[in-house]
């Protein structure tokens, strides 16, 4: 078979099979590794690589977007300054998300005029950057489904982007 | 109460939560009906968490403070 046909017969398959960024870069690996005589394996590894990644970076992105987290508060944008030593090592300490793991719970308390919002934005932003789905929502508005008349529109407009999952 | 300890239950050992409130765990009983709920919901938000203790005064007043501060300059 031609490498013509080979493309015309595999560009659709890849397609159907959603494989994106297979699609858009096998035949330029597929050059590169005639080149560097590379083994069948080792093109297969490093297409599958690829298209790991960016169903990865895609995932996370979807899932920032859809946590409606404040994008612009992060914990390199908090002044970690005026904690208490104690607590900012704790906070430290949840930027690699590993509470996420254990299934530790975070539970800040503070008076209500100090930083807490802000503290809070930034883990499960973190966590979001690592692969965990997080959502940023008011207490009343988890289980909106069961208060659909109660719930402000703001709740309402975020049970559409995830009407099926238990939220997180 | 009972929705929230639902959805505790639900996560309890299954998936993280993090709750900001401006109560202190004591007064949660005060504005839920059932205290046996609320003890069963606080105690399961409890047993595995990392409780920060951020008494601090307000960064906005502070903020506040700064600007009006740099103005009077």
């Amino acid at each position: 078979m031609m490498n013509a046909d080979i493309h015309t017969r595999l560009d659709p398959f890849l397609r159907e099979m959603r494989l994106p960024t297979m699609r858009a870069i096998y035949r330029e690996d597929a050059d590169t590794a005639r080149r560097e005589s590379s083994t069948y394996e080792e093109y297969l590894f490093g297409l599958v690589e690829s298209e790991r990644q960016t169903r990865h970076d895609n995932r996370i992105q979807r899932l920032l977007k859809q946590s409606r987290l404040p994008l612009e508060k992060t914990l390199e944008t908090f002044d970690r300054g005026r904690l208490p030593q104690k607590v900012n090592m704790q906070v430290g300490t949840l930027v690699d998300g590993a509470f996420l793991e254990r299934r530790e719970n975070i539970l800040p308390s503070a008076t209500p005029v100090a930083a807490r919002p802000i503290c809070c934005a930034g883990s499960p932003m973190s966590s979001s950057r690592l692969g965990a789905p997080s959502t940023l929502r008011p207490v009343n508005c988890w289980y909106r489904n069961s208060l659909p008349q109660k719930s402000p529109s703001f709740c309402r407009r975020s049970s559409n982007a995830s009407p099926n999952t238990m939220p997180y | 109460m009972e929705v929230l300890f639902t959805l505790l239950a639900y996560r309890y050992e299954r998936g993280s939560v993090m709750i900001t409130s401006n109560l202190p765990f004591s007064k949660w009983e005060t504005i839920f009906k059932d205290p046996m709920t609320t003890a069963a919901a606080i105690d399961r938000l409890v047993h595995h968490s990392v409780i920060l203790e951020l008494n601090l005064p307000s960064y906005r007043l502070e903020q506040s403070k700064k600007q009006t501060t740099k103005r009077e300059k």
